[in-house]
Protein backbone atom coordinates (compact mmCIF):
# COMPACT_ATOMS: atom_id res chain seq x y z
CA UNK A 1 0.00 0.00 0.00
CA UNK A 2 1.56 3.23 -1.13
CA UNK A 3 1.05 6.25 1.10
CA UNK A 4 -1.46 8.67 -0.29
CA UNK A 5 -1.96 12.27 0.77
CA UNK A 6 -5.48 12.53 -0.56
CA UNK A 7 -8.74 11.01 0.59
CA UNK A 8 -9.92 8.25 -1.68
CA UNK A 9 -13.71 8.09 -1.76
CA UNK A 10 -13.45 5.31 -4.31
CA UNK A 11 -12.28 2.85 -1.67
CA UNK A 12 -15.26 3.39 0.56
CA UNK A 13 -17.69 3.05 -2.33
CA UNK A 14 -16.12 -0.20 -3.46
CA UNK A 15 -16.83 -1.86 -0.14
CA UNK A 16 -20.34 -0.59 0.49
CA UNK A 17 -23.40 -2.35 -0.85
CA UNK A 18 -24.35 -1.31 -4.38
CA UNK A 19 -27.09 1.29 -4.51
CA UNK A 20 -29.46 1.13 -7.47
CA UNK A 21 -31.81 4.09 -7.13
CA UNK A 22 -34.58 4.56 -9.70
CA UNK A 23 -33.74 7.16 -12.33
CA UNK A 24 -35.55 8.86 -15.18
CA UNK A 25 -33.60 10.05 -18.20
CA UNK A 26 -34.11 12.00 -21.41
CA UNK A 27 -31.82 12.17 -24.43
CA UNK A 28 -31.27 14.40 -27.44
CA UNK A 29 -28.76 14.53 -30.27
CA UNK A 30 -26.22 17.30 -30.69
CA UNK A 31 -22.56 17.74 -31.70
CA UNK A 32 -22.61 14.38 -33.50
CA UNK A 33 -23.41 12.43 -30.36
CA UNK A 34 -26.18 11.73 -27.86
CA UNK A 35 -26.59 13.70 -24.66
CA UNK A 36 -28.51 12.18 -21.78
CA UNK A 37 -29.76 13.76 -18.59
CA UNK A 38 -30.76 11.53 -15.68
CA UNK A 39 -32.62 12.63 -12.55
CA UNK A 40 -33.69 10.63 -9.50
CA UNK A 41 -37.12 9.25 -10.44
CA UNK A 42 -38.86 10.99 -7.54
CA UNK A 43 -37.50 14.40 -8.64
CA UNK A 44 -38.08 13.76 -12.34
CA UNK A 45 -41.74 12.93 -11.90
CA UNK A 46 -42.46 16.09 -9.87
CA UNK A 47 -45.09 18.36 -11.41
CA UNK A 48 -46.33 15.56 -13.68
CA UNK A 49 -42.87 14.96 -15.18
CA UNK A 50 -42.44 18.57 -16.24
CA UNK A 51 -39.30 18.94 -14.09
CA UNK A 52 -37.38 16.44 -16.23
CA UNK A 53 -38.76 17.87 -19.49
CA UNK A 54 -37.88 21.43 -18.42
CA UNK A 55 -34.39 20.47 -17.28
CA UNK A 56 -33.72 18.60 -20.54
CA UNK A 57 -34.93 21.59 -22.57
CA UNK A 58 -32.59 23.90 -20.64
CA UNK A 59 -29.62 21.62 -21.35
CA UNK A 60 -30.58 21.26 -25.01
CA UNK A 61 -30.72 25.04 -25.48
CA UNK A 62 -27.15 25.34 -24.18
CA UNK A 63 -25.84 22.62 -26.50
CA UNK A 64 -27.77 23.84 -29.55
CA UNK A 65 -26.54 27.42 -29.05
CA UNK A 66 -22.89 26.39 -28.84
CA UNK A 67 -23.21 23.94 -31.74
CA UNK A 68 -24.69 26.69 -33.94
CA UNK A 69 -21.64 28.86 -33.23
CA UNK A 70 -18.80 26.31 -33.18
CA UNK A 71 -19.75 23.43 -35.50
CA UNK A 72 -17.55 23.01 -38.57
CA UNK A 73 -20.32 20.79 -40.00
CA UNK A 74 -22.57 23.85 -40.32
CA UNK A 75 -21.52 26.11 -43.21
CA UNK A 76 -23.28 29.08 -41.57
CA UNK A 77 -21.56 28.76 -38.16
CA UNK A 78 -19.08 31.37 -36.98
CA UNK A 79 -16.45 28.59 -36.80
CA UNK A 80 -17.01 27.80 -40.50
CA UNK A 81 -16.79 31.47 -41.45
CA UNK A 82 -13.48 31.75 -39.56
CA UNK A 83 -12.23 28.51 -41.17
CA UNK A 84 -13.05 29.90 -44.64
CA UNK A 85 -11.22 33.14 -43.83
CA UNK A 86 -14.37 35.26 -44.18
CA UNK A 87 -13.99 36.42 -40.57
CA UNK A 88 -10.67 36.93 -38.79
CA UNK A 89 -10.24 36.05 -35.13
CA UNK A 90 -10.03 39.77 -34.35
CA UNK A 91 -13.45 40.25 -35.93
CA UNK A 92 -14.95 37.18 -34.28
CA UNK A 93 -17.56 37.51 -31.51
CA UNK A 94 -16.49 37.81 -27.88
CA UNK A 95 -17.74 34.28 -26.98
CA UNK A 96 -15.85 32.82 -29.93
CA UNK A 97 -12.63 34.58 -28.95
CA UNK A 98 -13.11 33.52 -25.31
CA UNK A 99 -13.26 29.84 -26.27
CA UNK A 100 -10.26 30.31 -28.56
CA UNK A 101 -8.39 31.79 -25.58
CA UNK A 102 -9.43 28.82 -23.40
CA UNK A 103 -8.22 26.31 -25.99
CA UNK A 104 -4.95 28.18 -26.55
CA UNK A 105 -4.38 28.30 -22.79
CA UNK A 106 -4.92 24.54 -22.52
CA UNK A 107 -2.53 24.08 -25.44
CA UNK A 108 0.17 25.89 -23.45
CA UNK A 109 -0.59 24.00 -20.21
CA UNK A 110 -0.36 20.64 -21.99
CA UNK A 111 2.74 21.50 -24.02
CA UNK A 112 0.75 21.29 -27.22
CA UNK A 113 -0.68 17.81 -26.66
CA UNK A 114 -4.09 19.42 -26.57
CA UNK A 115 -4.39 21.63 -29.60
CA UNK A 116 -7.23 23.53 -31.23
CA UNK A 117 -5.61 23.15 -34.63
CA UNK A 118 -6.38 20.39 -37.10
CA UNK A 119 -3.55 18.80 -39.10
CA UNK A 120 -4.69 20.85 -42.11
CA UNK A 121 -4.24 24.03 -40.07
CA UNK A 122 -7.95 24.74 -39.62
CA UNK A 123 -8.94 26.10 -36.21
CA UNK A 124 -11.18 23.47 -34.59
CA UNK A 125 -12.53 24.31 -31.13
CA UNK A 126 -14.77 21.23 -30.92
CA UNK A 127 -12.23 19.60 -28.57
CA UNK A 128 -13.13 22.11 -25.89
CA UNK A 129 -16.72 22.98 -26.79
CA UNK A 130 -18.38 19.78 -25.60
CA UNK A 131 -16.80 20.13 -22.15
CA UNK A 132 -17.71 23.81 -22.08
CA UNK A 133 -21.29 22.96 -23.08
CA UNK A 134 -21.56 20.45 -20.22
CA UNK A 135 -20.18 23.07 -17.84
CA UNK A 136 -22.69 25.68 -19.03
CA UNK A 137 -25.51 23.13 -18.85
CA UNK A 138 -24.69 22.72 -15.14
CA UNK A 139 -25.36 26.43 -14.66
CA UNK A 140 -28.63 26.11 -16.58
CA UNK A 141 -29.72 23.17 -14.41
CA UNK A 142 -28.95 25.18 -11.29
CA UNK A 143 -31.09 27.99 -12.70
CA UNK A 144 -34.10 25.71 -13.19
CA UNK A 145 -33.70 24.51 -9.61
CA UNK A 146 -32.60 20.91 -10.14
CA UNK A 147 -30.00 19.80 -7.59
CA UNK A 148 -29.43 16.09 -8.19
CA UNK A 149 -28.60 15.14 -11.76
CA UNK A 150 -26.21 13.25 -14.03
CA UNK A 151 -25.36 14.64 -17.45
CA UNK A 152 -23.62 12.43 -20.01
CA UNK A 153 -22.51 13.85 -23.37
CA UNK A 154 -21.15 11.10 -25.57
CA UNK A 155 -19.30 9.44 -22.68
CA UNK A 156 -18.16 12.57 -20.81
CA UNK A 157 -19.93 12.82 -17.47
CA UNK A 158 -20.69 15.60 -14.98
CA UNK A 159 -22.89 15.07 -11.93
CA UNK A 160 -24.40 17.05 -9.09
CA UNK A 161 -25.67 15.74 -5.77
CA UNK A 162 -26.72 12.12 -5.49
CA UNK A 163 -28.87 9.55 -7.33
CA UNK A 164 -30.58 9.02 -3.96
CA UNK A 165 -31.25 12.63 -2.84
CA UNK A 166 -30.26 13.46 0.70
CA UNK A 167 -28.18 10.32 1.24
CA UNK A 168 -24.82 11.70 0.11
CA UNK A 169 -24.21 8.50 -1.83
CA UNK A 170 -22.34 9.12 -5.08
CA UNK A 171 -23.31 8.44 -8.66
CA UNK A 172 -21.38 5.43 -9.90
CA UNK A 173 -19.98 5.84 -13.41
CA UNK A 174 -18.83 2.81 -15.37
CA UNK A 175 -15.76 3.02 -17.60
CA UNK A 176 -16.08 1.18 -20.90
CA UNK A 177 -13.53 -1.55 -21.63
CA UNK A 178 -11.97 -0.51 -24.95
CA UNK A 179 -11.16 -4.17 -25.71
CA UNK A 180 -14.82 -5.18 -25.26
CA UNK A 181 -17.12 -2.19 -25.59
CA UNK A 182 -20.06 -4.13 -24.21
CA UNK A 183 -18.29 -4.58 -20.86
CA UNK A 184 -17.10 -2.31 -18.08
CA UNK A 185 -13.44 -2.04 -17.22
CA UNK A 186 -13.97 -0.14 -13.99
CA UNK A 187 -16.24 2.15 -12.05
CA UNK A 188 -15.72 5.50 -10.38
CA UNK A 189 -17.87 7.35 -7.81
CA UNK A 190 -18.82 10.93 -8.70
CA UNK A 191 -20.57 13.58 -6.62
CA UNK A 192 -22.26 12.67 -3.36
CA UNK A 193 -19.81 13.31 -0.55
CA UNK A 194 -16.83 12.49 -2.79
CA UNK A 195 -14.42 15.03 -4.20
CA UNK A 196 -14.78 14.55 -7.98
CA UNK A 197 -17.80 15.57 -10.07
CA UNK A 198 -16.50 14.96 -13.59
CA UNK A 199 -15.22 11.96 -15.54
CA UNK A 200 -14.13 12.09 -19.17
CA UNK A 201 -12.75 9.34 -21.36
CA UNK A 202 -10.78 9.76 -24.56
CA UNK A 203 -9.76 7.00 -26.87
CA UNK A 204 -8.81 5.93 -30.31
CA UNK A 205 -11.40 3.17 -30.65
CA UNK A 206 -14.75 4.87 -31.18
CA UNK A 207 -14.06 7.50 -33.83
CA UNK A 208 -10.71 6.35 -35.11
CA UNK A 209 -7.65 8.47 -34.54
CA UNK A 210 -9.40 11.76 -33.94
CA UNK A 211 -6.84 13.14 -31.52
CA UNK A 212 -4.29 15.52 -32.99
CA UNK A 213 -0.77 15.38 -31.72
CA UNK A 214 1.52 18.36 -32.02
CA UNK A 215 4.54 17.60 -34.20
CA UNK A 216 7.43 19.75 -35.33
CA UNK A 217 6.12 22.64 -37.40
CA UNK A 218 2.53 21.43 -37.70
CA UNK A 219 0.03 19.13 -36.11
CA UNK A 220 -0.04 15.59 -37.44
CA UNK A 221 -1.47 12.14 -36.84
CA UNK A 222 0.53 9.84 -34.60
CA UNK A 223 -0.37 6.46 -33.22
CA UNK A 224 -0.92 6.79 -29.51
CA UNK A 225 0.58 4.36 -27.00
CA UNK A 226 -2.72 4.64 -25.09
CA UNK A 227 -5.88 3.11 -26.40
CA UNK A 228 -7.96 4.97 -23.85
CA UNK A 229 -7.57 7.38 -20.93
CA UNK A 230 -10.19 8.28 -18.31
CA UNK A 231 -9.70 11.33 -16.11
CA UNK A 232 -11.73 12.20 -13.00
CA UNK A 233 -11.50 15.88 -12.04
CA UNK A 234 -13.35 18.57 -10.13
CA UNK A 235 -14.67 20.06 -13.40
CA UNK A 236 -15.52 18.59 -16.78
CA UNK A 237 -13.35 20.83 -18.97
CA UNK A 238 -10.20 19.80 -17.07
CA UNK A 239 -11.22 16.12 -17.22
CA UNK A 240 -11.99 16.28 -20.94
CA UNK A 241 -8.93 18.26 -22.03
CA UNK A 242 -6.50 16.16 -19.97
CA UNK A 243 -8.00 12.86 -21.17
CA UNK A 244 -7.44 14.04 -24.74
CA UNK A 245 -3.93 15.30 -23.99
CA UNK A 246 -2.91 12.03 -22.26
CA UNK A 247 -4.00 9.89 -25.23
CA UNK A 248 -2.09 12.27 -27.54
CA UNK A 249 0.99 12.68 -25.36
CA UNK A 250 1.49 9.23 -23.83
CA UNK A 251 3.32 8.62 -20.57
CA UNK A 252 5.18 11.96 -20.31
CA UNK A 253 1.84 13.80 -20.54
CA UNK A 254 0.23 11.33 -18.11
CA UNK A 255 2.90 12.05 -15.49
CA UNK A 256 2.76 15.79 -16.13
CA UNK A 257 -1.03 15.71 -15.69
CA UNK A 258 -1.03 13.73 -12.43
CA UNK A 259 1.81 15.89 -11.04
CA UNK A 260 0.10 19.15 -11.92
CA UNK A 261 -3.66 18.69 -11.49
CA UNK A 262 -5.90 17.23 -8.79
CA UNK A 263 -7.09 14.27 -10.87
CA UNK A 264 -7.37 10.48 -10.95
CA UNK A 265 -6.46 8.65 -14.14
CA UNK A 266 -7.09 5.19 -15.57
CA UNK A 267 -5.22 4.60 -18.82
CA UNK A 268 -5.35 1.56 -21.09
CA UNK A 269 -2.21 0.81 -23.08
CA UNK A 270 -2.31 -0.53 -26.65
CA UNK A 271 -1.55 -3.98 -25.20
CA UNK A 272 -4.60 -3.74 -22.93
CA UNK A 273 -2.52 -3.29 -19.78
CA UNK A 274 -3.59 -0.64 -17.29
CA UNK A 275 -1.93 2.32 -15.64
CA UNK A 276 -3.88 3.82 -12.73
CA UNK A 277 -3.56 6.45 -10.01
CA UNK A 278 -4.43 5.36 -6.43
CA UNK A 279 -8.06 6.55 -6.68
CA UNK A 280 -8.87 3.90 -9.29
CA UNK A 281 -7.54 1.04 -7.15
CA UNK A 282 -10.16 -1.15 -5.51
CA UNK B 1 10.32 31.96 3.65
CA UNK B 2 12.40 29.68 5.85
CA UNK B 3 15.10 27.42 4.47
CA UNK B 4 14.96 23.88 5.83
CA UNK B 5 17.05 20.90 4.88
CA UNK B 6 14.10 19.73 2.77
CA UNK B 7 13.85 22.99 0.86
CA UNK B 8 12.16 26.40 1.23
CA UNK B 9 9.01 26.55 3.33
CA UNK B 10 6.69 29.54 3.72
CA UNK B 11 5.53 30.17 7.30
CA UNK B 12 2.93 32.45 8.84
CA UNK B 13 3.61 33.87 12.29
CA UNK B 14 1.04 35.28 14.70
CA UNK B 15 2.33 38.11 16.89
CA UNK B 16 0.53 39.18 20.07
CA UNK B 17 1.89 41.96 22.30
CA UNK B 18 5.27 41.74 20.64
CA UNK B 19 5.65 37.98 21.10
CA UNK B 20 5.27 35.23 18.54
CA UNK B 21 2.32 33.10 19.67
CA UNK B 22 1.94 30.81 16.67
CA UNK B 23 3.84 29.61 13.62
CA UNK B 24 2.06 27.86 10.78
CA UNK B 25 3.67 26.31 7.72
CA UNK B 26 1.76 27.58 4.68
CA UNK B 27 3.54 25.70 1.95
CA UNK B 28 4.88 22.22 1.49
CA UNK B 29 8.59 21.93 1.01
CA UNK B 30 9.71 20.98 -2.48
CA UNK B 31 10.49 17.48 -1.22
CA UNK B 32 7.02 17.11 0.34
CA UNK B 33 5.48 18.26 -2.90
CA UNK B 34 7.59 15.76 -4.81
CA UNK B 35 6.46 12.87 -2.63
CA UNK B 36 2.81 13.90 -3.06
CA UNK B 37 3.34 13.95 -6.81
CA UNK B 38 5.06 10.58 -6.94
CA UNK B 39 2.36 8.91 -4.82
CA UNK B 40 -0.29 10.25 -7.20
CA UNK B 41 1.40 8.92 -10.32
CA UNK B 42 -0.26 6.26 -12.41
CA UNK B 43 1.34 2.84 -11.96
CA UNK B 44 0.77 -0.51 -13.69
CA UNK B 45 -2.25 -2.28 -12.26
CA UNK B 46 -3.82 -5.66 -12.90
CA UNK B 47 -7.33 -5.59 -14.31
CA UNK B 48 -8.56 -7.41 -11.22
CA UNK B 49 -7.21 -4.63 -8.98
CA UNK B 50 -9.20 -1.65 -10.32
CA UNK B 51 -12.52 -0.57 -8.81
CA UNK B 52 -15.04 -2.99 -10.26
CA UNK B 53 -18.52 -2.09 -11.43
CA UNK B 54 -21.27 -4.21 -12.93
CA UNK B 55 -23.54 -2.73 -15.60
CA UNK B 56 -26.50 -3.18 -13.28
CA UNK B 57 -24.84 -1.08 -10.56
CA UNK B 58 -23.84 2.02 -12.54
CA UNK B 59 -25.96 5.07 -13.32
CA UNK B 60 -23.91 6.32 -16.27
CA UNK B 61 -21.13 5.22 -18.64
CA UNK B 62 -17.90 6.98 -19.54
CA UNK B 63 -16.15 5.97 -22.73
CA UNK B 64 -14.57 7.35 -25.88
CA UNK B 65 -17.06 9.62 -27.65
CA UNK B 66 -19.95 7.60 -28.97
CA UNK B 67 -21.37 8.61 -32.37
CA UNK B 68 -25.14 8.97 -32.64
CA UNK B 69 -25.27 5.73 -34.65
CA UNK B 70 -23.13 3.73 -32.22
CA UNK B 71 -25.12 5.06 -29.25
CA UNK B 72 -28.08 2.79 -30.05
CA UNK B 73 -26.07 -0.34 -29.27
CA UNK B 74 -23.93 1.21 -26.51
CA UNK B 75 -24.12 0.54 -22.78
CA UNK B 76 -25.27 4.14 -22.19
CA UNK B 77 -28.02 3.62 -24.77
CA UNK B 78 -29.21 0.57 -22.86
CA UNK B 79 -29.16 2.47 -19.55
CA UNK B 80 -31.17 5.36 -20.97
CA UNK B 81 -33.69 2.98 -22.52
CA UNK B 82 -34.19 1.35 -19.13
CA UNK B 83 -34.78 4.74 -17.49
CA UNK B 84 -37.29 6.17 -19.98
Amino acid sequence: MQPTFRPSPAKHQAHSAPVCPALKSRTFQCMGTVISLALPAEDASLDDGRVLEGATAAVERVFAGLDAMFSLYRPDSEASRVARGEVTLREASAPFRARFADATGWGLLTEGFFTPERPDGVLDLSGIIKGYAIDQAATALQAVGVEDWCLNAGGDVLVSGSPAPGTGSPWLAGVVDPLDRGALLSGFPLGGTGRFAALATSGTAERGDHIWRAGVGRTEFRLSEFRQASVAALDIVTADVLATAIVAGGRPMLNWATDSWDIEVLAVLGSGELLATPGFRA
Amino acid sequence: MVQTRFGAVQVQITVKAGAITDVTALQLTDDDRKSVQISNRAAPLLRAAVIKAQSAQVQTISGATVTSAAYLTSLQGALDAANL
